[in-house]
C-alpha cells in the first residue's frame, strides 16, 4: 500500500516535491507570520502583570516549540535514512538543521530580552533557557559532524546516528534540568509558570506558531532543492530540467 | 478587536518596554530573512552553474565534432580512393 | 569466546606497553583540578562547595581526551576491517573493547580521586558518594562516549569535534552526580540520584553496543 512512497528516495522525485509544495509554504508563511504577529503587536491585550513586554511571547514560544519540533523531524529524517537508506531523507536532515538552529537561537535571544524586564538578568539558568541553550550545541555538533566528511553519503550517515543519539537524549536532558533547577532555585522565584492564556492572547499565538513552522518548512524545501542540485550535479534530470542542455554526464573520454 | 495603544506613539513605546520588545523582533527579523535570503542566493548560484556547466559541455562537444570532422577530411584528402574503409563519426553517447 | 578473550588480552597489553600515553588524560585531570584552587582562592568551604562539580568536570574532559584511543590505532592498521570481517559479532567485539579501555583508563583515574578529594577539601561522605557515582558513570561516558568516538575516527581533526558532540550528552550525568555529591555533604540520602545514574548505566550498555558497531562500518566505509 505504500509502495508509491518509495518513489521519493529518488532525488528527481523528491525535488518534484519541493517545488509543489515550495509555493504552499510560502504563502501560508508569509500570512500567517504578518497576521500573527501585527495582533500579537498591536491588538491583543496587554498583560495586567507583564505590561507589553509581554508581548514577546509571540515569536518567543513559536521558536522554543518549534525548535524542538525541527529537531524531532530531523531526528525521523535520520531514521528513514539509517533504516531504509533514503539519500534524499539525509538530504533533508541537512537541510533542516541549520533552521532550526537558527530558531533555537532566536528563542534564546528573545527567551534573554524577554527576562531582563521580569527577572532583571539577562541570563538565567531556569529550565527551559538551559535546555534550549543544550539543544543549540545539539544541533551544531550535528552541523560539524556533517561538515567534517567529505563523502556526503558517510557524513549523512554519521549525523543521522548523532541526530538519533541527540534526540534519545533530549528528554533526558529536559527533565534533569527541570529537577536541577528546582534543586537550586532558593534565591529567585520564576513569575512566570504556566499562566492560563486568555483566548485573546491564544490566538495570535497559535497563527504565529502555524506561520513559524511554516518558514521553517519553506526555507527547508528551498534548502532541500539546493542539496538535492548539488549532490546530483552531473545527472542528465538536473542539466534538462536547468536549460535543455544534454548534460555534462555526456562528457566522458579524453577531450 | 481595538487597537491597544492610544497613538503611534505609544506603540512604538511598548509601555516603557520599547527596548526589549523592539530589539526581539528586530532580532528575529534579521535571522529569519537571513536564512531566507541565504538560502535563495545558494540556489541562485547554483542554477548559474548548473548554466555554466551544461553550456562547457556543449562547448566541449562541439569542438569534438568539429575535430572530429577536420580528421575526416584530412583523411579523405590523403586517400581519395577510400582505402580507409570507417566512416565512423564519434558520437557522443546519450 | 575464545575471540573476545584474546582481544581483551591483546588491549590490556598494548595499553600497559604504551604507559605513557595512559598516563597523559591523568595528568590533565590532576592538573585541571589543581587550577581551580589557584584561580578560585585556597578558602576551604568555597572549594568544598564546588569539589564535587569541578572533579566531575575535569573527569568528563580528560576521558574525552583519552577516548580517541579506542579505535585509532585499530583504525589505522586496519584490525578494525578484520574485526567487521570476523564471525564474531561486531557489537560483542565493541563491547570488549570499551569494556578494556574503561578498565586501563578510567580505573586509574580512580585510584587518584583520593587524591583530589584532598586537594578539594571534601568531606568523607563526599568522598564516598563521589566514588560511587564515579563508578557508576565512567563506565556510562565509556559507552555513550564511544560511539561519538566511532563516528569521528575516520576524520583528520576529530578530537575537538568529539568533544562538542559528546558534552551535551553528558550533562544530564553531571547534573545527576553532581547533586548526589552536593546530597553527601548536607549528610542526606542520595540514592536516588545513584539510581538515575545506574539506569541511564544499563540503558546506554543495551543500546550503545549497536550504535557503536553501525558507527564504525559507517566510519569504515
Amino acid at each position: 500500500m505504500w509502495k508509491w512512497i518509495n518513489s521519493f528516495a529518488k532525488p528527481e522525485k523528491a525535488y518534484w516535491l519541493c517545488d509543489v509544495l515550495q509555493n504552499w509554504f510560502a504563502a501560508v508563511a508569509i500570512t500567517g507570520l504578518i497576521i500573527g504577529i501585527v495582533w500579537g503587536l498591536g491588538y491583543a491585550p496587554s498583560d495586567y502583570q507583564q505590561g507589553d513586554s509581554f508581548r514577546i511571547i509571540y515569536i518567543h514560544v513559536p521558536s522554543a516549540i518549534l525548535a524542538m519540533g525541527a529537531y524531532v523531524a530531523m531526528a525521523i529524517a535520520a531514521l528513514v535514512g539509517i533504516v531504509w537508506q533514503w539519500r534524499t531523507a539525509f538530504m533533508f536532515m541537512i537541510a533542516i538543521a541549520p533552521v532550526g538552529a537558527v530558531m533555537t537561537f532566536i528563542s534564546l535571544f528573545t527567551g534573554s530580552f524577554w527576562g531582563k524586564p521580569m527577572w532583571g538578568t539577562w541570563w538565567i539558568w531556569d529550565a527551559r533557557l538551559t535546555s534550549q541553550l543544550i539543544l543549540l550545541f545539539l544541533y551544531l555538533g550535528v552541523i560539524s559532524l556533517y561538515s567534517a566528511f567529505e563523502d556526503k553519503q558517510q557524513a549523512g550517515k554519521a549525523a543521522g546516528v548523532m541526530a538519533m543519539v541527540g534526540v534519545i537524549n533530549i528528554p533526558i536532558i529536559h527533565y534533569s534540568v527541570e529537577w536541577w533547577n528546582t534543586l537550586h532555585q532558593g534565591a529567585t522565584i520564576t513569575k512566570i509558570g504556566k499562566p492560563s492564556i486568555a483566548p485573546e492572547m491564544l490566538w495570535p499565538l497559535l497563527i504565529c506558531i502555524l506561520g513559524f513552522a511554516a518558514f521553517i518548512g519553506w526555507v527547508t524545501i528551498i534548502r532541500m532543492k539546493n542539496e538535492i542540485i548539488m549532490r546530483d550535479l552531473h545527472r542528465p534530470w538536473v542539466a534538462k530540467r536547468f536549460g535543455g542542455f544534454e548534460g555534462s554526464a555526456n562528457l566522458e573520454g579524453k577531450q | 478587536m481595538t487597537f491597544q495603544f492610544d497613538s503611534i506613539n505609544d506603540f512604538f513605546n511598548m509601555g516603557g518596554y520599547a527596548f526589549f520588545v523592539w530589539a526581539s523582533f528586530i532580532c528575529t527579523f534579521l535571522c529569519m530573512a537571513g536564512v531566507l535570503i541565504q538560502s535563495l542566493v545558494v540556489s541562485k548560484k547554483i542554477k548559474q552553474g548548473v548554466q555554466k556547466e551544461g553550456a562547457r559541455a556543449e562547448r566541449i562537444m562541439a569542438a569534438r565534432a568539429q575535430r572530429k570532422l577536420k580528421q575526416q577530411a584530412k583523411n579523405k584528402a590523403q586517400d581519395p580512393n577510400n582505402l580507409e574503409n570507417s566512416e565512423v563519426i564519434d558520437e557522443p553517447k546519450t | 569466546m575464545v575471540a573476545l578473550k584474546s582481544l581483551f588480552y591483546k588491549d590490556v597489553a598494548l595499553a600497559y606497553r604504551q604507559r605513557a600515553e595512559l598516563m597523559q588524560p591523568l595528568m590533565f585531570f590532576v592538573l585541571v583540578i589543581t587550577l581551580f584552587p589557584l584561580a578560585i582562592g585556597p578558602s576551604p568551604e568555597t572549594l568544598q562547595r564546588i569539589g564535587g562539580g569541578v572533579i566531575w568536570v575535569a573527569a568528563i574532559l580528560s576521558l574525552l581526551l583519552g577516548m580517541e584511543r579506542m579505535f585509532r590505532d585499530d583504525f589505522a592498521d586496519g584490525s578494525l576491517e578484520q574485526y567487521m570481517l570476523s564471525p564474531t559479532p561486531l557489537y560483542m567485539i565493541v563491547v570488549v573493547k570499551v569494556l578494556t579501555h574503561w578498565l586501563m583508563h578510567i580505573v586509574p583515574l580512580f585510584l587518584i580521586s583520593p587524591l583530589l578529594a584532598l586537594f578539594l577539601n571534601l568531606t568523607f561522605d563526599m568522598y564516598v558518594a563521589l566514588m560511587l557515582t564515579l563508578l557508576l558513570g565512567t563506565p556510562l561516558i565509556s559507552f555513550v562516549g564511544a560511539i561519538g568516538v566511532a563516528l569521528t575516527v575516520g576524520l583528520h581533526r576529530g578530537g575537538v569535534l568529539l568533544a562538542l558532540l559528546l558534552i551535551p550528552i553528558f550533562i544530564p550525568l553531571l547534573i545527576f552526580a553532581t547533586s548526589a555529591i552536593e546530597s553527601a555533604s548536607m549528610l542526606l540520602p542520595y540514592y536516588p540520584q545513584l539510581a538515575i545514574i545506574a539506569a541511564l548505566l544499563l540503558f546506554s550498555v543495551a543500546l550503545s553496543p549497536m550504535a557503536i558497531a553501525y558507527s564504525l562500518k559507517v566510519s569504515q566505509n
